[in-house]
């Protein structure tokens, strides 16, 4: 019996390693793109994908079935929701120039590839809502990178937001 | 006209540099992991406990009270045939 439950511990510890290994880089880049900071220095986006690895540890044997990625994306997108509250201003990164939620639903729709339902329940939106932040979001990260606009703080981004239809 | 933005979008976002994982984020993850299963348990055994002790309490009280019987009548039946 002990040693069943042995045998067991040790299987859970390898299938838990070995989803760590696949799944930690890509969100850890979620988390990256998330917070809005520079790739090489990222605490915040490193505590959260911590959090949400923990949550996914203590609930493995509870997933019946569910697949631990998702589970574990979900965490980040929860935890990311409570720590924006607190943390608004992003440092950089590739989509510093987007507000928190903004970019939660950018990464969720397109570097995630979550569908639009998914990412509306998740979030707790109406569908329309999700696809208008989404728009918005793209609009402002293209016309960020083509050079077309100079934005360098919030406050012109918000102005431009206006302006587009 | 939005696929093609999307699309657009996506490959920004992959050509980001992806930050390297940390060597040892999957010993902090099972450290903090663990910490939780173990508080989880703590709360459970502590539920149990309460309800153990809630119901022998609630035992003891009706052995010592007996709150179910019925009080005595205080009505008289007719007397008849005297």
């Amino acid at each position: 019996m002990r040693e069943r439950q042995t045998v067991q511990l040790v299987r859970r510890a390898r299938d838990f390693e070995s989803f760590v290994a696949g799944a930690a880089g890509r969100l850890l880049h979620a988390a990256t793109l998330l917070t809005a900071e520079p790739p090489d220095d990222n605490p915040r986006a490193r505590r959260l994908l911590t959090a949400a690895l923990a949550r996914t540890y203590a609930s493995w044997d509870r997933l019946h079935g569910e697949d631990p990625y998702t589970y574990a994306r979900q965490q980040l997108a929860y935890r990311f929701l409570m720590m924006s509250w607190r943390l608004r201003e992003g440092r950089g990164g590739a989509l510093g120039m987007l507000s928190p939620q903004e970019r939660l639903v950018l990464v969720l729709r397109v570097h995630e590839g979550v569908a639009e339902e998914q990412t509306a329940a998740l979030l707790g939106l109406p569908m329309e809502r999700v696809r208008t932040l989404c728009f918005r979001a793209m609009s402002l990260v293209l016309a960020g990178k083509s050079g077309a606009l100079r934005l360098t703080s919030t406050e012109t981004v918000r102005g431009v937001e206006r302006v587009r239809p | 006209m939005s696929d093609r933005k999307e699309n657009e979008v996506r490959r920004l976002l992959d050509t980001t540099p992806a930050p390297a994982v940390p060597a040892e984020l999957y010993d902090d993850v099972v450290r903090r992991g663990s910490r939780l299963l173990r508080q989880r348990m703590v709360v459970r055994r502590l539920m149990w406990w309460g309800a153990v002790l809630g119901f022998l309490a609630f035992m003891v009280w009706v052995a010592v009270t007996d709150p179910f019987v019925p009080p005595p009548s205080e009505v008289t039946p007719p007397l008849q045939g005297w």
